[in-house]
C-alpha cells in the first residue's frame, strides 16, 4: 500500500467518523437549538406551519391613523407592498356543473372569481353528485360576461389590503395565507418580561440553595466514602448496605413523612428545607467509597505509622487524589440540585413567591403562559443554559470520574 | 457551695424540655388571612390580587394574603392536599365542584350551616339553586352548608370569525338551527382551509365529552346519583358523534391543549367556559365572538359549573373566614370580577341589574348573552357524595379517550363502563 | 446524694490543685454520672411531652407511643453508661461518648435553630437578591484563575493572577456580607440570648463538648483496645452524614413503611390494616373461559376486573386484578424499561465506539452528547412538548418531509402518518421513551467508553493479524471484553426507567396524565396526592422498592460472579 493511498484512506475515514458524529450531535442539540431561537420570538411567530428557525417580526406601516402590517402581493408583474385594511369583501367563486367537486368544492376548477354582489342568484338549485353516492346542492347565478348561468362553488369573506401611497390600488385575499412582509427580530424583551415574571428572584435562590446543597455534600459524602472506604469499625457494612439499600427507595414515598417533618421543625415554605435534608445522601457517599477504595492501602499505611491523625491523611492524601471524584460528585449534586422539582413543588408554596426556586417558576410559567411558547422557551434556556455552562467546565475531571466510579461500581 | 450550684445546674436542666417544647408564639396585632384560589392565566391572578386587596384595604384588623394556586397542570390539588395533611393550607380556599364531597367526608372542610345561621345577612336563596342543593349535604342529618360558590359558568364556542370569513359561513349565531348538523358542516369547511386548521378544539376533560354524552339525553349517573348512568343509546350517539369529529381529523386532538391553537388562529370553535375569556381578550389578534353550543339530539345542553369557596377546617379564625367567604361572594365585589371578565356571579341569579351588569362586560363587544342562555339550561356540576368520584373520572376519562381515538366504539364504551364504574359506589 | 457530696469536696479549693482535678479519670467518670441524671430527667420529660401532645400531625396514637418511647432513649443511654463507666467498662465508655457527642451535635442544632440561622436563609437569599451584581465577583476571579492556569507555571504573572482572583474573591465576599447586612444578623444573633432557652443551649453544648473530649482521653483507664479506638473513629468520621442521613431518611422511610400497614388518608389518625393494602394490590384471579361469546368479565369473582385476556386454542384465559390501574402502570413501566434499553444503550455503544477511534476533537463531541444529560427535564420536557406538537411541532414537520422526499424519489405512495404523540394512547408512552432516552444516550456514552479504554490495544492487534474484519473485531473482542460495562449500564438504565416520574409529569399537559402513560410512581404520587390514600401509596411505593431491589441482586450476582472472567 503507498502512502498517499494511506493518507487518502486515513482522511476518508475521518470523513466519515465526523460526518456521522455530526449527524448525530445535530440531533442530540437540535432541542436546546429550538429552544434557543424560539425564546426570541415573538408571539404570533411561534405558531407558524411549516415550522422555522429564525425569528421574525411582522413590517408595520402607519396607514389610516393606525400600526397596520405590509404585505407583499404581485400586481402585473411588478411585487408591491400593501397594507391590511379593516375592510372585509365578500367573494363568490364560480364554475359550471361539471367542473365543480361536490366532495371538496374548494378544489373545483374556479372560472370566475368576484364579489358576490355583482353576481345576481337565479334562485335555482342544482345539484351536482361527487365520489360514491354523495351529493351536494349549489347556487346558481348569472355571472356578468358569462352566457349561462353559473354555480356557486364557495364563497369567503376577503381581508381588503391597499397600497399606502396610491389608495386606489386595492388587492382583495386572505390574510391568513397572505405573503407578509416579515424581517429577522430577535425579541430580546423576552427575557425582560420573564426574569419580570419571577424568575430573577427564582435565579438566585436556584443559585443559593445549589451552592448549599453540593458544598454540603461533598463534605458529608468526603467523610461518610472515607470511614466507608477504609476504617474498618464494626457495624460498617451493615450500615453500608442500609445506605446502598435507600438508594432504591422511590423518593415519592418519603415526600409525606419528610413533609410532616419539615412542619414539624417550622421549616415548611422556607429555603432551608431545600438545603439542609439534601446534604445527607447515601448516593454520594456510596460514589466516594467507590474511588477511594481504588486508593492503594500502603501510601495510608505509611502515613499511620509517621503518626499522622485520620483527618490529616484525608485532607492531605485522599481528597487530593480524588479530584475527578469529587468533580464528578460536584457536578451530580449541582444538577440534582438545580434540576429537582417536585420537592420544591411541594414544600414551597405556591403563593410564596420569593421562596420559588427555577423549575418551581418555569412551570408555573408554562401555565401562566401556554398561549406563549416563545416565553416559556425563554424560562427553559434561563434554567438550562447556567448547568451547561458548569459542565462545560468541569467536564473533563467529571467524565474521568464517571468512568472511574461507574464500572467499577 | 459547689453543690448548691449543681443542683441548681439539675434544676435548671430538668426545667429546660419546657423551653424546648414551648416555643414562643409571635403576638400579632392584625389577624392574617390566608385564601388561594385556581387560576388559569395571569390575567385572571391579577383579577383576584385587585379583589383581595379591595377587601383587605376595607377591613380593619384583619390583612388578607391572597395565593394564587398552581394552575390546573401545575399541581393545584396536588399542593393543597399536600398542605391540608401537613395542616399549612390556607384558611379559605376554592375547590372544584367535583370535590366537595370528598373533602366533607374526610373533615378537611368546616360546616358552616352554625356560621350562617348566625349570620341575618345571609341567605341561601340567593344563589343558584340547582348548586345549592349540592353544598347542603348532610353526612350526619344535622344542617350542613359546605361552602358557597365562587362563580358559575357554563360552556360557550369562542369562533374565529377570520376563519369563517374564509371559509365563507354564517357565523353560529346566523345559523337557524344551530344543531350538531350545521356545527359539523362548519367544522369541515373551516379544517379543510389548510393542513395546520383545524375545525374545532375542545380540551380533555369530563365536562367536554359529558356535553355530548348529555346533549343525546344520556348523563353520567343515575337519577339519585348511586350509579353510573351511561349505559344507554343516548351515550352510544353522542360519542358516535363526538368520535367523528376527531377521526375524521377535523378537531385538535384529543388531549392537546386547544386554547394555543386556537389564540394563534388555528382553531374555528374552540368549547369554553367564561373564565377563558380574559386570556383570550388579551391574546387573540384575530377577530372573535362566542356563541352558545349546539343544539344536541336531545335539546339544548351545556353544563352549569361552579366551584366553592369553602373554609379549612383547621383554620384559628373561623369568624373571619366566614366574613372573607361573605365578601368574596358578595354581589359587590362578585360584580368587580365579573366586571374584569373571568366570571360570572353565582349569587345574580334573581337580580336582574347584576345579569344586565355582566351582559354590558367588554362594553357588550361580545355576545355575554350566550352565557346566559347556557346557564338557563345547564346541568349543575355535581359533587357525588354517595361515589369516588377520581377514580370514576379515570374510568369513563380512559374509556372515552378510546372512543374518541377511534380504538373502541362508542356502543362497546356503553355497554362495559358501568360495569367498572359501579364498584366505585357506596 | 453522697457522690455529688464526694464531687463537690474534690472541687474544693485547696483540697487538691483544680488542674489535677480536672485532669483525674475518676472525677470524669463523677461529672459525667452527674450529668447523667440530668439527660435521663430531661428525656423523660420529652417522653412525656410526646405522649401528651393531643394532635400529633395526624399520625394516630401508634406512631405517637413510638416517638415517645424513642425520647427515651437518652435516658436509656444514660442510665447504662452511669452503671458501666461506674464499673470501669470499655463499652460504657462508648456509651457515655455516644450521648455526650449526639448530644453536643443536637444541642448545637437546637441553638442554630434557636439563633435563627436556618429560616435565615431566606434572608440571605432576599440580600443576595437585592444586591446580585456583587455575586459577578466570583466568576470574574473564576475566570482569573482559569488564565491563571494557562500562563507558565512558576512565572510572575501566574503567581500575580492567582493573588488577584484570591483578592477579588476575599472581596466580593466581604462587600456581600456587607450589604448583607451581616452585623445586623449578628446583633440578632445575640439578641436570642434575652431568652433563657439560648443560654442553656450554649450551656449544654458545653457540659456536652467537655465531657466528650475528656471521655474520649480516658482511653487507657478504660483500657480501651485497637479495634474500639478504630470504631470510635470510624463512627466520628460517619457520623456527620450518618445523623442526618437516619433524621430526614431513614426516620421518613419508617413512617412510609408503618404507614404501608394502614389506611392512612394524610388527613386523620391512620388505623391499621395488616397487609390489606399490599393483598388489594397484588390480588389476581385467573380464569379459563370455555364459552368464548360470554364476556370475559363474567368468568371472574366478584371485585376482580379484567386486566387481560388470552386466546388458547378453543379457550380463553382471563387475567383479572382487584386494581387493574396498578396492573396496567405496572406493565407501562416495565414497557417503557423495555424500550429505554436497546432507546438508550444501542446509539450509545455505537457512539462510544466511533468516540474511541484516536482522531482529534473526540472530547468536543462527548462533551456535546452529555448536554441533554445535563438539562432540567422540567425544561427538556416543555421543549419536546413543542416539539412533539401534532400540527406544528418539528418532528411531524420531518417526518412529513421525507415522506414526501421518498415520494417524489421513489414513488412509494407512503401516507403521511400524522402522529398525535402526546395524546394518542399508542404513541404517549414511546414518545415519554424517546426524551428519557434523549437524556441518556450521552450519560451511557461515556460509561462505555470508559469501558472501551480497558480493552486492551494488544486484543485488536492481535484479530487483526488473524486477519478479523471490523465486524468480527466488534463481534469477537468488543462485545465479550465490554459485557460488564454493558450489564451495568442495562442496570442502571432499568433502575432509572423504574423510577420514572418527572417525564410523564411535565411532558404529559393531561391531569390527570392517561393510563396508557401512567407509570407506576405516577399511580403512587395520584393515589396519594389526589385520592388521599397515603396508606395504599406507601404499599405501592415499597412494592416498587422491592421490585428495584430485585433488579439490583442480580447485578450484583453478576458482577461478583464476571469480574475476573
Amino acid at each position: 500500500m503507498n502512502e498517499r493511498n494511506r493518507i487518502f484512506k486515513l482522511w476518508a475515514t475521518r470523513a466519515v467518523v465526523y460526518l456521522v458524529l455530526g449527524a448525530a450531535a445535530f440531533l442530540m442539540l437540535f432541542p436546546f437549538t429550538y429552544m434557543v431561537f424560539t425564546s426570541f420570538k415573538a408571539s404570533g411567530d411561534v405558531f407558524r406551519y411549516p415550522p422555522r428557525l429564525l425569528p421574525y417580526s411582522p413590517v408595520t406601516t402607519s396607514y389610516a391613523e393606525k400600526e397596520a402590517p405590509l404585505y407583499r402581493f404581485e400586481i402585473d408583474g411588478r411585487v408591491r407592498e400593501l397594507v391590511l385594511t379593516d375592510a372585509k369583501e365578500t367573494f363568490g367563486y364560480f364554475t359550471s356543473a361539471d367542473l365543480l367537486n361536490a366532495d371538496n368544492p374548494r378544489a373545483s376548477t374556479i372560472l370566475v372569481e368576484m364579489k358576490l354582489d355583482e353576481a345576481m342568484a337565479t334562485g335555482e338549485q342544482v345539484t351536482v353528485s361527487g365520489s360514491g353516492d354523495s351529493s351536494a346542492s349549489f347556487d346558481a347565478y348569472e355571472v356578468p360576461g358569462q352566457t349561462e348561468p353559473l354555480l356557486l362553488a364557495y364563497r369567503a369573506r376577503l381581508d381588503t389590503f391597499a397600497d399606502p401611497d396610491d389608495p386606489q390600488t386595492v388587492v382583495y385575499a386572505i390574510a391568513r395565507t397572505a405573503k407578509a412582509v416579515e424581517k429577522v427580530d430577535f425579541q430580546l424583551s423576552n427575557y425582560d418580561t420573564v426574569f419580570g415574571l419571577n424568575l430573577d428572584r427564582a435565579f438566585i435562590n436556584t443559585v443559593l440553595v445549589t451552592v448549599g446543597v453540593t458544598l454540603g455534600q461533598v463534605v458529608t459524602s468526603v467523610f461518610g466514602g472515607y470511614a466507608f472506604a477504609r476504617i474498618p469499625f464494626k457495624g460498617r457494612d451493615t450500615l453500608f448496605l442500609l445506605y446502598l439499600g435507600s438508594i432504591m427507595i422511590p423518593f415519592m414515598v418519603l415526600v409525606v413523612p419528610m413533609y410532616k417533618l419539615m412542619v414539624a421543625i417550622g421549616w415548611e415554605n422556607r429555603l432551608v428545607s431545600l438545603i439542609v435534608p439534601w446534604i445527607f445522601t447515601a448516593y454520594g457517599t456510596f460514589l466516594m467509597r467507590q474511588f477511594f477504595i481504588t486508593i492503594p492501602v500502603e501510601i495510608e499505611e505509611a502515613a499511620l505509622l509517621d503518626g499522622c491523625n485520620r483527618l490529616r491523611i484525608l485532607w492531605k492524601i485522599f481528597v487530593p487524589l480524588s479530584t475527578p471524584a469529587i468533580a464528578t460528585q460536584v457536578i451530580f449534586t449541582f444538577l440534582y440540585a438545580w434540576n429537582s422539582f417536585l420537592w420544591p413543588l411541594l414544600i414551597i408554596g405556591e403563593g410564596n413567591e420569593p421562596n420559588h426556586v427555577l423549575t418551581l417558576s418555569l412551570i408555573r410559567l408554562s401555565n401562566i403562559a401556554a398561549d406563549k411558547p416563545n416565553l416559556v422557551m425563554t424560562g427553559a434556556a434561563i434554567a438550562i443554559v447556567p448547568p451547561m455552562i458548569v459542565f462545560i467546565l468541569a467536564q473533563k475531571y467529571f467524565i474521568e470520574g464517571v468512568a472511574a466510579s461507574g464500572v467499577k461500581g | 457551695m459547689y453543690k448548691r450550684l449543681l443542683i441548681g445546674l439539675l434544676v435548671l436542666a430538668l426545667a429546660l424540655p419546657a423551653f424546648v417544647v414551648s416555643a414562643p408564639a409571635s403576638a400579632q396585632e392584625e389577624i392574617t388571612l390566608r385564601w388561594r384560589t385556581r387560576p388559569d392565566n395571569q390575567a385572571e391572578i391579577d383579577v383576584y390580587q385587585a379583589a383581595s386587596d379591595a377587601i383587605d384595604a376595607a377591613w380593619e384588623g384583619v390583612s388578607l394574603k391572597y395565593e394564587p394556586g398552581g394552575a390546573e397542570t401545575a399541581g393545584y390539588q396536588d399542593v393543597l392536599i399536600t398542605e391540608l395533611t401537613a395542616g399549612t393550607a390556607p384558611d379559605l380556599f376554592w375547590i372544584p365542584g367535583t370535590d366537595v364531597a370528598r373533602f366533607a367526608k374526610l373533615g378537611l372542610i368546616l360546616n358552616l350551616a352554625d356560621l350562617a345561621a348566625a349570620d341575618e345577612t345571609f341567605s341561601v336563596d340567593t344563589f343558584y339553586p340547582q348548586i345549592m342543593q349540592h353544598l347542603t349535604v348532610s353526612l350526619d342529618g344535622g344542617d350542613a352548608l359546605w361552602g358557597l360558590p365562587r362563580d358559575v359558568s357554563a360552556f360557550v364556542i369562542f369562533y374565529n370569525q377570520d376563519l369563517f370569513d374564509e371559509a365563507g359561513l354564517d357565523y353560529p349565531v346566523d345559523v337557524d338551527p344551530w344543531d350538531w348538523d350545521a356545527f359539523y358542516n362548519a367544522a369541515k369547511a373551516i379544517d379543510q382551509l389548510g393542513d395546520e386548521i383545524k375545525g374545532f378544539g375542545m380540551n380533555a376533560w369530563w365536562a367536554n365529552y359529558g356535553y355530548f354524552i348529555n346533549a343525546a339525553g344520556s348523563s353520567f349517573f343515575n337519577e339519585d346519583f348511586t350509579a353510573c348512568g351511561l349505559n344507554n343509546s343516548g351515550t352510544v350517539e353522542g360519542l358516535t358523534f363526538a368520535s367523528k369529529l376527531y377521526t375524521e381529523g377535523m378537531a385538535v386532538p384529543w388531549g392537546e391543549d386547544s386554547e394555543p391553537p386556537f389564540l394563534a388562529g388555528n382553531v374555528g370553535m374552540f368549547f369554553n367556559g367564561r373564565w377563558a375569556t380574559p386570556g383570550v381578550l388579551a391574546n387573540a389578534t384575530f377577530n372573535w365572538d362566542v356563541a352558545e353550543l349546539p343544539i344536541g339530539p336531545a335539546g339544548p345542553s351545556n353544563w352549569l359549573f361552579w366551584g366553592a369557596y369553602v373554609i379549612n377546617t383547621k383554620t384559628e379564625h373561623p369568624e373571619e373566614a366566614w366574613q372573607l367567604l361573605m365578601q368574596l361572594t358578595s354581589a359587590d365585589i362578585q360584580g368587580k370580577v365579573a366586571a374584569l371578565g373571568a366570571n360570572i356571579p353565582s349569587r345574580a341569579y334573581s337580580d336582574q341589574a347584576a345579569v344586565d351588569a355582566f351582559l354590558a362586560t367588554f362594553d357588550g363587544a361580545i355576545n355575554n348573552q350566550a352565557w346566559i342562555n347556557g346557564l338557563s339550561y345547564g346541568v349543575a356540576e355535581a359533587p357525588l357524595w354517595k361515589g369516588d368520584w377520581p377514580k370514576i373520572d379515570v374510568i369513563y376519562y380512559n374509556g372515552v379517550t378510546k372512543v374518541l381515538n377511534g380504538e373502541m366504539t362508542a356502543q362497546e364504551f356503553a355497554d362495559t363502563v358501568c360495569q367498572e364504574a359501579d364498584a366505585n359506589f357506596e | 446524694m453522697s457522690r455529688f457530696a464526694d464531687l463537690a469536696h474534690r472541687l474544693r479549693p485547696g483540697a487538691q490543685s483544680l488542674r489535677e482535678t480536672w485532669r483525674s479519670p475518676s472525677f470524669v467518670v463523677d461529672a459525667n454520672i452527674a450529668w447523667n441524671h440530668v439527660i435521663v430527667a430531661g428525656s423523660v420529660m420529652l417522653a412525656l411531652h410526646v405522649r401528651n401532645m393531643d394532635d400529633f400531625y395526624n399520625l394516630g396514637g401508634a406512631v405517637q407511643q413510638f416517638v415517645s418511647l424513642c425520647a427515651l432513649v437518652p435516658a436509656l443511654l444514660a442510665v447504662l453508661s452511669s452503671i458501666l463507666i461506674n464499673r470501669r467498662r470499655a463499652i460504657g465508655r462508648s456509651l457515655a461518648l455516644i450521648t455526650n457527642y449526639l448530644g453536643m451535635v443536637l444541642s448545637a442544632v437546637y441553638l442554630l435553630h434557636l439563633w435563627g440561622v436556618f429560616v435565615g436563609v431566606d434572608d440571605i437569599a432576599r440580600a443576595l437578591y437585592k444586591h446580585w451584581q456583587w455575586l459577578l465577583g466570583f466568576p470574574i476571579a473564576y475566570a482569573l484563575l482559569w488564565l491563571a492556569g494557562r500562563v507558565p507555571e512558576k512565572s510572575r504573572a501566574r503567581a500575580w493572577l492567582e493573588q488577584a482572583a484570591l483578592g477579588i474573591a476575599m472581596l466580593t465576599l466581604i462587600v456581600l456580607l456587607w450589604v448583607g447586612n451581616a452585623v445586623s444578623g449578628f446583633a440578632h444573633i445575640l439578641g436570642t440570648y434575652d431568652s433563657l432557652s439560648t443560654w442553656l443551649a450554649t450551656l449544654m453544648i458545653l457540659v456536652f463538648a467537655v465531657l466528650a473530649y475528656r471521655m474520649l482521653h480516658l482511653g487507657e483507664y478504660f483500657g480501651e483496645t485497637p479495634d474500639q479506638r478504630i470504631a470510635w473513629q470510624g463512627w466520628l468520621m460517619l457520623s456527620p452524614n450518618a445523623i442526618g442521613f437516619m433524621l430526614f431518611f431513614a426516620g421518613p422511610l419508617l413512617l412510609s413503611f408503618y404507614l404501608s400497614f394502614t389506611d392512612s388518608t394524610g388527613v386523620n389518625p391512620p388505623n391499621f390494616v395488616g397487609v390489606d393494602n399490599y393483598r388489594e394490590l397484588l390480588a389476581l384471579d385467573f380464569a379459563l373461559q370455555d364459552d368464548l361469546s360470554v364476556e370475559p368479565q363474567a368468568a371472574l369473582d366478584r371485585g376482580y376486573f379484567v386486566l387481560e385476556t388470552l386466546r388458547l386454542s378453543s379457550h380463553r384465559l382471563v387475567v383479572g386484578a382487584r386494581d387493574t390501574q396498578f396492573w396496567q402502570s405496572l406493565r407501562n413501566t416495565i414497557v417503557f424499561c423495555l424500550l429505554l434499553v436497546p432507546l438508550s444503550i444501542i446509539p450509545a455503544l455505537a457512539l462510544a465506539i466511533v468516540l474511541n477511534s484516536k482522531i482529534p476533537g473526540m472530547n468536543f463531541f462527548r462533551a456535546l452528547y452529555f448536554l441533554p444529560s445535563v438539562a432540567a427535564v422540567v425544561g427538556t420536557a416543555l421543549i419536546w412538548r413543542w416539539l412533539y406538537n401534532a400540527n406544528i411541532g418539528y418532528i411531524n414537520y420531518a417526518i412529513k418531509r421525507v415522506v414526501e422526499f421518498l415520494n417524489g424519489t421513489f414513488g412509494l405512495g407512503l401516507v403521511d402518518p400524522k402522529y398525535n404523540w402526546l395524546t394518542d394512547n399508542s404513541t404517549m408512552l414511546i414518545s415519554i421513551v424517546f426524551l428519557a432516552a434523549w437524556q441518556l444516550i450521552g450519560f451511557n456514552t461515556v460509561l462505555f467508553l470508559a469501558g472501551l479504554q480497558g480493552v486492551p490495544r494488544i486484543l485488536y492487534e492481535a484479530a487483526y493479524v488473524d486477519g478479523a474484519g471490523r465486524w468480527r473485531q466488534f463481534r469477537h473482542v468488543t462485545l465479550p471484553l465490554l459485557a460488564p460495562t454493558t450489564f451495568f449500564v442495562m442496570v442502571t438504565t432499568i433502575i432509572i426507567g423504574l423510577q420514572v416520574f418527572n417525564e410523564p409529569y411535565a411532558l404529559i399537559p393531561q391531569r390527570p396524565i392517561p393510563l396508557p402513560a401512567t407509570t407506576s410512581v405516577y399511580y403512587l404520587y395520584r393515589t396519594g396526592f389526589f385520592n388521599f390514600e397515603f396508606g395504599y401509596a406507601s404499599a405501592v411505593a415499597w412494592l416498587l422498592f422491592a421490585l428495584i431491589f430485585i433488579v439490583t441482586l442480580v447485578q450484583f450476582r453478576f458482577s461478583r460472579a464476571g469480574a475476573y472472567d
